[in-house]
């Protein structure tokens, strides 16, 4: 049976934990190792992400994609990251700030899977909709 | 008998002769006038009655004819009314049978075209409100581009983390 990305990540991840810095380096280099021994290093963009993921969510860390017309401003983001700590109980949240100017205004925040989408576009989009039934 | 022979001068010789001169003269005519005459006879009377009889036949044939035509005449005459009659009927029904298929006709495109209408409407309508609600928007976006400053945008972004 073939190994998916996701459970190579899980086992990095419970063989790395509370290691120090340069045991996890030996471990890295091993399980390369594995991989190209199990031939599915393409596996390895996959696991990079996953072990992301499971890192992040056995923290308590909250990767955020913040999606803004204007580049937030520090008090936006601190506001933001109380609003994240608040919602997906987490100690530590990381905001990445994307400026795409179609969105109109608002904010369109993505964590993990989930979209929680406040544009002014999505907004408008709505506003048509409903005009249109 | 004597005296009456005396008195009329009978000689019996003549006499006897004169007998036997009247039976070959009998005999004679019987054999070449009476017989012929009489085979004559019986052919005429035999004709005749053939002649009666046939007219009577013909006669009678005649009036059977006359008969047979009088009959034929009037079931041709009871015929031709039945079909005349039937005709009739057939036609008054058909005629019905028409009419309420033209008037169903008539109702279906009546429906049909009132159906057109409504769809045709309907669509027109959508249309519509799909044209008013691209203006709607187009026009909205316009108004939040030119007002939407930095302090409105924080306030729409802080109303979404609240």
């Amino acid at each position: 049976m073939r190994i998916t990305a996701t459970q190579y990540a899980k086992s990095l991840y419970e063989v790395t934990k509370e290691k120090s810095q340069s045991e996890i380096g030996v471990m890295a280099e091993n399980f390369v190792k594995v991989l190209a021994k199990n031939r599915q290093t393409k596996l390895a963009v996959k696991i990079i992400k996953k072990f992301g993921e499971i890192y992040n969510k056995e923290n308590g860390i909250a990767e955020v994609e913040a999606i803004s017309s204007r580049k937030l401003e520090a008090d936006q983001i601190q506001q933001i990251e109380k609003f994240i700590q608040g919602k997906y109980k987490v100690s530590e949240v990381i905001i990445d700030n994307k400026i795409d100017e179609k969105i109109k205004g608002g904010i369109i925040l993505k964590i993990g899977d989930e979209i929680l989408n406040g544009s002014v576009e999505r907004q408008l989009r709505e506003l048509k909709k409903c005009l249109k039934k | 008998m004597d005296e009456l022979i005396k008195t009329f001068h009978i000689e019996v010789n003549l006499l006897l002769a004169q007998m036997v001169n009247f039976v070959i003269v009998l005999l004679v005519l019987y054999k070449f006038a009476y017989k012929p005459i009489l085979k004559t006879l019986n052919e005429r009377t035999k004709k005749i009655e053939k002649g009666l009889r046939d007219a009577e036949e013909t006669q009678n044939k005649f009036q059977e004819m006359t008969q047979k035509e009088k009959e034929i005449l009037t079931q041709a005459k009871k015929e031709a009314q039945e079909i005349i009659k039937k005709s009739e009927s057939e036609a008054k029904k058909n005629a019905e049978s028409i009419t309420a298929e033209m008037k169903e006709k008539n109702a279906k495109m009546i429906e049909d075209a009132k159906a057109m209408i409504e769809e045709e409407k309907k669509k027109m309508l959508l249309e519509i409100k799909s044209e008013v609600a691209d203006l709607v928007v187009m026009a909205t976006e316009k108004v939040i581009a030119q007002k939407l400053n930095s302090e409105k945008d924080k306030e729409i972004i802080n109303r979404v983390i609240k």
